[in-house]
């Protein structure tokens, strides 16, 4: 992974919502679902506003030493969020560079940092793959036997 | 009678060769030529549905499971779905054994339009669609008498979900039990204990709208509604309900299957169409004797509601799932921890709804 990259979540297949305590996230084409708890909703959040990966270490920690203990769970989590394609690179630079003025860090001084944690749910995956969906367009004709050269094609 | 039926073949240019869209229009204008045996007319989740069956045995095969849900039939209907097998439309054999697109043999075959929606399901060979503009539904399968056992417990579901989710009214995989204060919306994974949850309460009177499958609306208080006068429990848990075992369609269950309950058996019972919802609970077996309630937070009550927006139309995923996130944010959840005493179950949901909305001493509403 290049630490510098910049993300944002995929919402064109990720849903989500934020409760008080953690953040379910659902990927509407796999059947997937997730819940982010302790910090992985402040990291997605961060991701989303426009922070590289390599942003984060700084402004959760500032330039303590948990800068590098933590530096490698953060990169590791930042990856897992994108192998899961929660998360997908910025086509352009039109974050807010909120990690150019990181401000104060969040962790440190007394206020413990618990690592971030992503659970994955695949009940329903198993389900969308026993009776997967095609879709296709208007246009499409009557679909028939493979192998007479007539057949549509289904657009997923 | 029969207008002639000719597949198309390939993603046509246009002028060539029927589009899905094309062929459907033949099969449509034939199966509006056809007679239809009986109509019912249903009112569900406030919206009366008309189902006019091409033969006694599809109307025998799918009306008792609507059957608490049946008002006048001169109600003006919302949506009007025609019911055929080829044996009441055999010029549409064509059609269904035309269909044979590359790929498994248990997919789903979806083309959704403003105006058309039209869903093939490839193993069974049936065929599904809903024109939008003159909210008309059709619902093709080569032979009623051959429905297989579950599907007459609960039929027509998968084109009713597409269209109540096209209505703001979105199906979920719960059940629903209440009393006159109100409903409480049972949640859980399969196996965790909702069907038996909601045969306990129809047992100790509680009202009963739903074992497994009901329709979520909005407004100023979130309902919940009936859409089947059926409920399915394991065989091996039948011996716990011998008050309802007169409902149980046991005959020709086949080994394996949950066994189904049709309740239009039982003149006794009458299920509630719907329930304003006080609560959501999310049902887990217990190594308890009692069950009871403690709260949970609303992400742990949302991560089990949030999969049933995989029931929906690719497309009105994202607006179940803000349909189900509303929900959660209106109403208290618990955790059901359900003990062995099978009684204990409905009388920890009749004190929780019986409790006024603030949680402090009882409800008096009437």
């Amino acid at each position: 992974m290049n630490a510098g990259k910049r993300y944002q979540i995929d919402r064109t297949r990720i849903i989500f919502e934020q409760f008080e305590d953690e953040t379910v996230l659902v990927n509407t084409e796999t059947g997937y679902y997730y819940s982010l708890s302790n910090t992985g909703s402040e990291v997605l959040r961060l991701l989303d506003e426009g922070c590289s990966a390599n942003d984060l270490p700084t402004i959760l920690f500032g330039s303590s030493e948990a800068t590098r203990q933590w530096r490698d769970v953060v990169e590791k989590f930042v990856e897992r969020l994108a192998d899961e394609s929660i998360i997908t690179v910025r086509s352009s630079d039109n974050s807010n560079h909120i990690g150019r003025n990181p401000g104060p860090a969040r962790y440190g001084e007394g206020i413990e940092y618990v690592p971030p944690v992503l659970d994955r749910f695949d009940d329903v995956r198993d389900l969308l793959l026993i009776d997967p969906i095609h879709q296709v367009d208007q246009e499409y004709g009557w679909p028939k036997e493979m192998g007479n050269g007539n057949s549509s094609k289904p657009r997923n | 009678m029969g207008t002639r039926l000719n597949p198309g073949t390939e993603p046509t240019p246009p002028g060539c060769a029927p589009t899905w869209v094309e062929y459907f229009r033949d099969i449509q204008a034939y199966l509006h030529e056809l007679a239809f045996t009986s109509a019912a007319t249903y009112s569900i989740a406030g919206t009366a549905i008309r189902l006019q069956f091409g033969s006694e045995c599809f109307a025998e095969q799918v009306s008792h499971a609507f059957s608490h849900l049946e008002i006048a039939p001169d109600s003006g209907a919302s949506l009007t779905v025609l019911l055929h097998d080829l044996a009441s439309a055999p010029y549409a054999a064509e059609f269904l054994q035309e269909f044979s697109p590359p790929g498994e043999e248990s997919d789903m075959w979806l083309m959704d339009s403003p105006d058309l929606m039209l869903i093939l399901q490839r193993p069974r060979r049936v065929f599904a669609a809903v024109d939008w503009n003159t909210n008309t539904a059709y619902w093709l399968i080569p032979d009623a008498g051959a429905m297989p056992y579950l599907e007459r417990a609960r039929p027509l579901k998968l084109l009713l979900t597409y269209w109540f989710g096209m209505q703001g009214r979105y199906l979920i995989h719960a059940a629903a039990v209440g009393n006159r204060h109100g409903g409480a919306l049972v949640v859980g994974h399969g196996g965790a204990g909702k069907s038996t949850t909601a045969l306990s309460c129809l047992n100790a009177g509680l009202g009963y709208a739903a074992d497994d499958h009901c329709l979520i609306r909005l407004g100023a208080s979130p309902s919940v509604h009936s859409i089947y006068d059926t409920g399915l429990l394991a065989a091996e848990d039948l011996y716990r309900f011998p008050a309802l075992a007169p409902a149980a369609a046991s005959s020709d269950c086949p080994a394996g299957e949950k066994v189904a309950f049709f309740f239009d058996r039982l003149p006794a019972i009458r299920l509630t169409p719907s329930f304003s919802l006080r609560a959501i609970l999310l049902a887990r077996i217990s190594n308890s004797r009692q069950s009871r309630l403690r709260g949970i937070s609303r992400g742990e009550a949302f991560k089990a509601i949030a999969p049933s927006c995989f029931m929906h139309l690719p497309a009105a995923r994202p607006r179940a799932f803000e349909c189900f996130n509303a929900l959660v944010r209106q109403l208290p959840a618990y955790m059901l921890e359900l003990g062995s005493e099978r009684n204990s179950t409905p009388a920890a949901i009749r004190e929780l709804l019986d409790r006024s909305p603030d949680g402090k001493g009882a409800n008096h509403a009437s």
